[in-house]
């Protein structure tokens, strides 16, 4: 492991600094309770209803645009009622009656207080004061599907279309079950409280940080024509898939670039890539119609390959290796991975754990002569 | 700690490097790969007992980048190591001067990157290095 241990530790300190910070994490699952107590007391009916968190956010594979300071989290509204007893539009009225009916008793409250409430094509979104937003997809239960199945408007409000995003994230976390556990029991262990104390947005495991990875390459390669790039449900699908368990994200990295071809399957012209939660749900399906899009497929995988093959054999130094990455990544962001890891390595050489090994390389296990403490500048 | 002891340490820890003695001067040079990403350094380090050890990269030519100079040297083949009271003419070279020599590429290498020095103190070095150690009076050893 040790050749690809810097490049593990880079791009996972560059994606790092994309991630939904800890706070405005704390902040949404509030909102969510808080949301779903609102509907449940305050719909007519007396219907049950549920909220609850959806998409990147809900698996921790978000990346925000860099340089935009600004987070997106998706949720879903879902009302217990049979999709024949209501209109799709009706149901997509509700909820946004419902949450106007939100913002309006919230109003007064410091932290949960929404600024406002706009209307999508199906979606409503609740802005916030703070540097992010919630997107509500209104649903209601698929008794004939999976469990946790629902049944959303399509974007014109005329069909019925089954969805199973709880489904998904489940299926997402099986992927990655035994790490999210070792991580989660690390964590526990350190703030000497007991696992489920730790929330589970608080993991982050090499699966989540390999798709976060592959997301930020994909909008750099496909930048000058975002829409030829597979949209990020079949990433992280195809990702998911591919990964075998790999402990260190470069390693998990060329696998997944390797092998994510092999999971897509083609009927005729169309590439397929089956919802694992959701049978007959093709994520791949509007992708594969955009022309040239498939065609940059395999090439952007390969382009992800090289970059790391590349940084792999540098033996002109570090700043070498951060040339290589930032030719893909963004420069600020490996810049500051890189000084936040040599940072690292000196706080390793305070506690007195920092080796130098007898070809003269930093470590912090195995033989070798301890660095000794000192400081490299005067008084 | 007299050369003759220096030496035997630095050979023994530092088995792909070199110790010649001249009268009261001791060379060593070695070899140093803080990272599996870096080149092989050649490192030469010359001391004189009672003296201060200093130490200059032969090889590769370090390279300040786009920075008008090098961080942490007193000169371009004098490193800045360490400051007053970290080393004494007691304790053996080859377990403070050559690891952090090694601490050193590894930090010249990310500040090369980053244009931030990581390894802990400012930027650069004071004009003046370090007093030469006072000569331990009573018995040589």
């Amino acid at each position: 492991m040790a050749s690809t241990d810097l490049i593990s530790q880079l791009l996972d300190g560059t994606v790092e600094q994309l991630d939904v910070p800890e706070h405005l994490l704390a902040l949404a699952d509030r909102i969510y309770d808080d949301i779903g107590l609102y509907l449940s007391d305050n719909l007519p009916g007396g219907r049950d209803w549920t909220f609850y968190s959806q998409g990147s956010g809900r698996l921790g594979t978000g990346v925000r645009p860099v340089g935009v300071e600004e987070w997106d989290i998706d949720a879903v509204a879902e009302a217990d009622v049979a999709k024949e007893e209501i209109g799709k539009k009706e149901l997509k009225d509700t909820v946004g009656e419902a949450l106007g009916g939100y913002v309006l008793a919230r109003a007064d409250d410091e932290k949960l207080a929404p600024a406002g409430i706009e209307p999508g094509r199906r979606c409503w979104t609740l802005r916030y004061h703070g540097p992010f937003h919630v997107d509500v997809l209104p649903a209601v239960p698929n008794p004939e599907g999976a469990p946790s199945g629902i049944w959303i408007t399509d974007r014109d409000l005329v069909r019925w279309q089954p969805s199973n995003p709880k489904g998904y994230a489940e299926w997402f976390e099986r992927q990655m079950a035994r790490e999210f556990l070792e991580r989660r029991t690390e964590l526990a262990k350190a703030a000497k409280v007991s696992i489920e104390d730790i929330p589970a947005w608080q993991v982050k495991t090499t699966l989540q940080r390999a798709v976060q990875v592959l997301k930020l390459h994909r909008n750099s390669f496909f930048a000058a024509d975002p829409h030829s790039g597979p949209p990020s449900c079949v990433v992280t699908t195809l990702a998911a898939l591919a990964y075998r368990g790999e402990p260190a994200l470069a390693d998990a990295l060329f696998a997944a670039a390797a092998d994510m071809p092999r999971f897509i399957d083609k009927d005729g012209e169309i590439w397929v890539v089956e919802n694992p939660a959701q049978p007959g749900d093709n994520l791949a399906d509007r992708w594969s119609s955009r022309p040239g899009a498939l065609e940059r497929f395999r090439p952007w995988l390969d382009d992800l390959q090289s970059t790391l093959d590349a940084a792999r054999n540098t033996t002109t130094g570090m700043q070498a290796v951060v040339d290589m990455l930032s030719s893909r990544f963004d420069r600020s962001l490996v810049t500051k991975s890189m000084q936040n890891y040599a940072a690292r390595q000196t706080s390793i050489r305070d506690a007195g754990g920092l080796i130098v090994t007898g070809a003269g390389a930093l470590t912090t296990s195995g033989k070798g002569v301890p660095v000794r403490p000192h400081t490299f500048h005067g008084d | 700690m007299p050369l003759e002891t220096q030496s035997v340490l630095l050979k023994m820890r530092w088995s792909n490097g070199k110790v010649t003695k001249k009268r009261d001067e001791l060379i060593w040079v070695g070899h140093l790969r803080p990272t599996d990403f870096s080149p092989e350094y050649t490192v030469q380090l010359r001391y004189r007992l009672w003296g201060r050890p200093r130490v200059a990269v032969l090889d590769p030519q370090l390279d300040p980048g786009h920075r008008s100079r090098l961080p942490h040297v007193y000169s371009e083949d004098d490193l800045c190591l360490y400051t007053s009271g970290d080393w004494n003419s007691t304790m053996p070279l080859a377990t403070t001067i050559v690891p952090w020599t090694a601490e050193w590429l590894f930090h010249y290498e990310a500040w090369r990157a980053t244009d931030v020095w990581s390894g802990g103190g400012d930027a650069y070095a004071p004009k003046e290095p370090p007093a030469e150690p006072a000569h331990e009076s009573g018995v040589a050893r």
